[in-house]
């Protein structure tokens, strides 16, 4: 019968740490923490059912112990079992627990009492396992017959039972009755006081000049018959009594018997016989197996031992020491301060496993100052400036420095769970907190760590026996190592298709959003653009020519789009530095600027700056244009890399904006912060998107009637006939105005080339009539230009926004990256139902309303795929070098072991595996091993080894060995040819 | 009555093994079968102990007793044990001088080379307890003077376990003493026919000539002392000690002296088998033999002991390479 048992202490960490990871996961919306959770999820799972497995797999082979008992006192029993992983033994004789004990392998004795007074025949055994993870316990009982009647007497009890005395009556000479047993035998011995004169052995006597008696006349002389009553109260106390009389009688040297309530008189020969007599006594009275209850199924009991090993507690911080790290590393702390804390959690982990008594007291005073210490180096409070500041400044610190002070205490394994819990939780936090792409090898780094430290920990104290084990080469097959690899690769495949059915997070919960500046680089305080310094930014051309691309290389600011006027012939020659990462569930435009004026060459901004909010928490008024979106709520968090200028992206249309400064809300929709936003900035904007799709725009029908907002119906003088035409010519013929979007874009696709090198219109001409029809190639400002202008020729309102687009994603930080050279151009256009829709003629982003909902394991799997696909030889090198590196290690190994043991060691282990297959016990000597052979050649080399282990006068010789490398050659059998 | 016991310095290691061979052959012819039990004989007399058998009568405890004795050279002299046998009847006593004046010491059946003591466990306990000393120590003391008795001295005792009445079981310290308990057992038809027919058996004692001197055994001895033991054999052996120690149906595990007794013996099978140093079989051989007569059982099993002791056995892992 296999029931669950209960749970180790401290496993209630492991679980309560992982609903704080769903919290931390619906507070962050990171999609690391959700792969996190998910391979928690699949570990749990693993340490309910590998307690399961483990009990199945145990065989009992025999259970012996001695013949003969006492109840109450020790007795020792001896278990023969093969169990795979660490076992807990409980062995119950008539329901009561007799004996316990805990073992690693095969054999074990266990230690106990002498269970109540009885005869028994059969005992039961229960064991219970938690598997390697030790985590969730199951139990399993079965019944055993002993090899023979084990007799459990009562202790003897302190007032005797009644007793007949009778004199024997023996008269001399006659013959002797005689007892059965070889106790008192009869004989003689030398005359003592008080001897009658007839007992005198008279031929002894006369030879040897010395009285000598007849020992059995004395001897003999009493006979005690106790007399046993049935139906006491207690037969117990009564078998107890019946054994303190006959035990008396016994010393006395009488012959002793019982008999029960007067009638049978049974004669007692021996001690033995006494024992065997008072357990059989009254069957009646024993009582039977008493009536199985029911118990709590989830009784948590201290199944393992509670000291926590050495090697246990340098695991548990070692399981701590990635997470310290990813989290210092989050909060931008160097390499000074990470020392300072691991060197903590190092003294935690040696003053944790002295067990002075003096330590033991001071300990948490000393725990307590190095975690003061601690925090007051990590803790800046001069940077908590609000509630939302102190979950990323106060809060992580204080939890760094309470596990290490927690470390400080950390010597039983309940202590050990839940400081690797703090762990997990560690992890849980920076995974929310990092969107760097070193995250996905400190996870996996964080997760082995955490769960070698939760194995580790249940691992029992290692057999002292295995240090002596006569061949330490046989342990050295891969048996462990590919079922434990088989696992991880199991479990990793289950966390994929767990993960597959996790959709994206939909973002963060709006309780705590994350917004903070690295520094406060204020700008003129006008509301006008100002560069990443602060500095006031004007004429986009003259700072992102292409021309003048060397020396703002790669620099956010070099974009010409952000600046109150963009030149669309110009185009910053624009790197590949990861200049943002947005957290947000799908892609959309990070739109910074808009404009609305076109000259024909030079698209210009608002000089409205509109109104300024303090802020932290920004309420966005409704823009021209805007109407109220769906109640869907899109958040996103940026998180500025480089220095960028005090443009706040965000998707359209913004609603809320969390930004630790104040900001300017402009009339055209752009928010523009008053200070400059530093790396390592960031701040999180809820936008409410209309959530368009081809279809609700096709409902729309043709706009150039509504021709609404005017301001954006606006067309340079410059602007040529022959884009009108072409505009008339588009339209013509599409049933709504999202065809002829689409028209328009295809006729550009067709038409001109996407081109960073386009050609510079002459001077007076309008730009958008000679890329459409001149020079036909052009980037995605003259691209949007001429779309917009194509658009409002026809009476539909629309603009240019510029900003980000996002071009790859960071799937286990589960964030969006835009590049320099991804700051872009394209075209809103205003639809009444939906406001402003973005349209990109270059760029491929979808519609909000048509965004794909995908899942994390989607994402992973598809990310895993054409990462595969792209780095074959990468992976098949990955592969070859694991495969090498297992390769040289076993080779090293087996060369180490071959240097250590020497020729004759290996020769030994060779002899040793061959005659195991032959069917001989792996433990016995070498002239046993050679019996299995069945050849005498056998027993030289068997004799040869001895020696050369065993001999002071052993000389190695190499033409001996040779004789003998061939002698066991001829005795190993074909395919047994191995490890030479 | 002393011997000249010199030890023959010339003897190589190998001798021993050839000493064993010339006696198992001598033995051979005279007993049927029981190879085993010679060679556990042979080896207890070469490790310098003494020999218990244990059987029924009419097995040839007494005739192996006597071979032995007669193959090696030297005295011998035989005791019958009975109840009323003395000390005084055993190592002797002091007489009056001829003369008529003061006493001298008239030495008992002990004094010879190879003493049989047939029937032990009929003595009781006052002789047995006498033979205590002369079996550890070699001489005896009589009136408070030791008399040493001749060297070497090997005790060969014979009980009868299955008939106990008015029988003194042999105590833990006399039991103790004897370094190797063996028992014969049945013999093959075959050989059974061979003892019926005369071709063996108790008609060819007077046939047999010693094949071994007095100074050979000495240097035997001397030689077998010497084999080599390595420290992880003795481990092993210590590790065999305390498994019988521990087991759970032992109530009295083997003493330290089993131990020495079991590596004595163990010395002399690896000298016997040609060898310079003791080999873990060696161990486990001599530990079948030397254990199971010292430990006690629960119940008071004399069988049963060899049982614990073959568990025990194989309880233990052997030491290898």
């Amino acid at each position: 019968m296999i029931r669950p048992a209960g749970v180790s202490p401290g496993a209630f960490a492991l679980f309560a740490t992982w609903i704080a990871g769903v919290v931390i996961a619906m507070l962050t919306g990171a999609a690391a923490v959700v792969i996190l959770l998910a391979a928690g999820a699949v570990g749990g799972m693993w340490a309910l059912v590998a307690g399961l497995l483990s009990v199945r797999r145990v065989r009992v082979d025999r259970i012996t112990t001695a013949d003969i008992a006492v109840a109450g006192e020790e007795l020792h029993w001896h278990v023969v079992a093969r169990a795979p992983s660490p076992v807990r033994w409980e062995l119950c004789v008539a329901g009561g627990v007799v004996a316990t004990g805990c073992s690693v392998d095969g054999e074990t004795r266990l230690s106990g009492v002498g269970p109540r007074r009885g005869m028994y025949t059969s005992v039961e055994l229960r064991w219970s396992s938690a598997g390697r993870p030790g985590l969730c316990w199951w139990r399993r009982r079965s019944t055993h017959a002993l090899a023979g009647p084990l007799a459990v007497a009562p202790r003897s009890a302190d007032d005797p039972a009644a007793v007949d005395r009778r004199a024997t009556a023996l008269s001399v000479g006659s013959a002797p009755a005689r007892r059965p047993g070889r106790e008192h035998p009869d004989g003689v011995r030398a005359w003592r006081d008080g001897d009658e004169v007839n007992a005198v052995h008279w031929p002894s006597s006369l030879r040897s000049g010395e009285l000598i008696m007849r020992h059995r006349v004395q001897d003999a002389s009493e006979r005690w018959t106790v007399r046993a009553r049935t139906g006491t109260d207690d037969p117990d106390h009564e078998a107890a009594r019946v054994r303190r009389a006959l035990e008396d009688g016994m010393r006395a040297g009488a012959s002793v018997a019982v008999t029960v309530d007067n009638e049978a008189v049974e004669p007692i020969a021996s001690w033995p016989e006494i024992a065997n007599w008072c357990a059989r006594f009254d069957p009646r009275a024993v009582s039977p197996t008493p009536k199985r209850r029911w118990r709590h199924p989830l009784r948590v009991r201290a199944h393992e031992p509670k000291v926590l090993t050495r090697r246990g507690r340098w695991a548990v911080a070692a399981a701590g020491a990635a997470p310290l790290m990813m989290v210092l590393q989050a909060l931008g702390y160097g390499p000074a301060e990470m020392g300072v804390v691991l060197a903590a959690s190092a003294v935690a982990a040696i003053v944790s496993m002295r067990a002075e008594r003096w330590l033991r007291t001071v300990r948490p005073v000393i725990g307590l100052t190095v975690a003061a210490g601690v925090g007051a180096t990590l803790v800046d409070i001069s940077r908590v400036s609000s509630v939302a500041t102190s979950l990323r400044f106060l809060l992580p610190q204080s939890l760094v420095a309470l596990v290490v002070m927690h470390g400080f205490e950390c010597d039983d394994r309940r202590a050990g769970r839940i400081a690797v819990a703090c762990s997990a939780l560690l992890t849980a936090y920076a995974a929310g907190v990092r969107i760097d792409d070193q995250l996905g090898a400190w996870l996996l780094v964080a997760g082995g760590g955490i769960a070698w430290a939760i194995t580790e920990i249940a691992r029992p104290d290692r057999n002292p026996r295995g240090a002596d084990d006569p061949s330490p080469l046989t342990r050295m097959r891969g048996r462990r190592a590919i079922p434990a690899a088989a696992g991880l690769a199991a479990a990793a495949l289950a966390t994929l298709v767990l993960l597959a059915t996790v959709p994206v997070p939909s973002g963060p919960a709006q309780l705590t959003l994350p917004s903070w500046l690295e520094e406060r680089r204020p700008t003129g305080g006008d509301g006008g653009l100002a560069a990443p310094d602060g500095s006031p930014l004007l004429g986009g051309a003259s700072t992102g020519g292409r021309s003048t691309g060397g020396t703002a290389r790669g620099s956010a600011g070099s974009y010409a789009g952000f600046s109150p006027e963009m030149d669309t012939s110009a185009r910053g020659d624009l790197g590949d530095e990861v200049v943002l990462k947005v957290r947000a569930p799908s892609p959309d435009f990070w739109r910074g600027q808009t404009f609305s004026e076109f000259d024909g060459r030079t698209w210009i901004a608002d000089a409205d700056v509109g109104t300024l909010t303090q802020g932290p928490e920004h309420i966005i008024r409704r823009s021209v244009g805007d109407v109220l979106g769906s109640d869907d709520s899109f958040v996103q968090t940026f998180y500025a890399q480089v220095d960028l200028p005090n443009l706040v992206f965000a998707a359209t249309s913004p609603r809320r904006v969390l930004l630790d400064a104040p900001l300017w809300q402009r009339p055209d929709g752009a928010l523009r912060a008053d200070v400059a936003l530093p790396a390592g900035s960031a701040y999180t904007v809820v936008s409410s998107r209309s959530n368009p799709t081809a279809e609700s725009l096709r409902a729309q029908g043709v706009l150039d009637a509504h021709g609404s907002p005017p301001a954006y119906l606006q067309l340079p003088e410059s602007t040529t006939a022959r884009v009108r035409a072409l505009a008339t010519r588009l339209a013509a013929g599409s049933p709504s105005t999202y065809d002829t979007i689409l028209a328009i874009e295809a006729w550009l696709n067709a038409n001109v080339q996407y081109d960073l090198d386009a050609p510079i219109p002459a001077n007076g001409r309008d730009a958008v009539d000679d890329f459409l029809f001149e020079s036909t190639r052009g980037f995605c400002e003259q691209i949007s230009s001429a779309m917009a202008i194509v658009l409002r020729s026809l009476g539909v309102p629309a603009r240019i926004a510029t900003g980000y687009v996002p071009s790859d994603r960071d799937e286990i930080a589960g964030v969006w990256i835009s590049r320099a050279k991804d700051a872009h151009a394209w075209v809103e256009v205003h639809f009444p139902g939906f406001g402003w829709v973005p349209f990109d003629p270059t760029a491929s982003v979808p519609l909000a309303g048509e965004a794909d909902a995908n899942t994390i394991g989607g994402e992973l799997f598809d990310a895993l795929g054409e990462w595969a696909g792209g780095n074959v030889t990468v992976l098949v090198g990955v592969v070859l070098a694991a495969g090498a590196i297992v390769a040289i290690a076993r080779m090293t190994r087996l060369f180490v072991a071959r240097h250590r043991r020497g020729r004759w060691g290996r020769l030994q282990d060779r002899f040793v595996e061959a005659a195991v297959r032959c069917g001989a016990p792996p433990a016995a000597s070498n002239a046993e091993l050679a019996a299995a052979f069945d050849d005498p050649g056998a027993s030289t080399i068997a004799a040869l080894l001895d020696s050369a282990a065993f001999s002071a006068t052993w000389s190695d010789d190499d033409t001996m060995f040779e004789r003998a490398v061939a002698a066991l050659g001829e005795l190993e059998p074909a395919g047994s040819r191995r490890h030479r | 009555m002393t011997a000249v016991w010199t030890a023959d310095r010339s003897l190589a290691p190998t001798d021993v093994q050839r000493l064993s061979v010339s006696i198992a052959a001598t033995m051979a012819a005279l007993v049927a079968g029981r190879q085993k039990q010679i060679e556990i004989a042979t080896a207890c007399v070469l490790a310098g102990g003494h020999l218990l058998i244990e059987d029924i009568p009419g097995v040839g405890k007494t005739l192996l007793a006597q071979g032995l004795a007669a193959s090696v050279g030297g005295s011998f002299s035989r005791v019958q044990g009975t109840a009323d046998l003395l000390p005084s009847d055993v190592i002797g006593s002091l007489a009056p001088n001829p003369d008529g004046l003061g006493l001298h010491f008239r030495p008992g059946p002990l004094f010879a080379n190879v003493v049989l003591f047939d029937e032990l466990n009929r003595v009781n306990a006052r002789t047995q307890s006498a033979l205590l000393e002369v079996l550890e120590e070699g001489h005896v003391t009589v009136d408070g003077v030791p008399h040493p008795v001749p060297a070497p001295f090997v005790m060969v005792a014979t009980q009868n376990p299955i008939e106990m009445a008015g029988t003194y079981p042999l105590a833990e310290g006399v039991i103790d003493r004897f370094m190797a308990a063996i028992s014969l057992g049945r013999t093959t038809p075959d050989e059974e026919v061979d003892v019926l027919t005369g071709r063996r058996g108790r008609s060819r004692l007077g046939t047999v000539q010693p094949v071994i001197s007095l100074a050979e055994l000495a240097a035997g001895r001397l030689l077998v002392a010497q084999t080599y033991l390595h420290d992880t054999v003795a481990r092993y052996a210590v590790d065999v000690l305390n498994a019988t120690r521990n087991h759970p149906r032992v109530e009295l595990g083997a003493s330290t002296r089993a131990g020495v007794a079991m590596i004595a013996l163990a010395k002399a099978f690896a000298a016997m088998a040609g060898r310079d140093h003791v080999a873990p079989h060696d161990v486990h051989r001599a530990a079948s033999c030397a254990l199971s007569h010292r430990v006690v059982v629960a119940g008071g099993d004399r069988r049963g002991a060899a049982a614990v002791v073959a568990e025990c056995l194989a309880a233990v892992p052997a030491p290898r390479r």
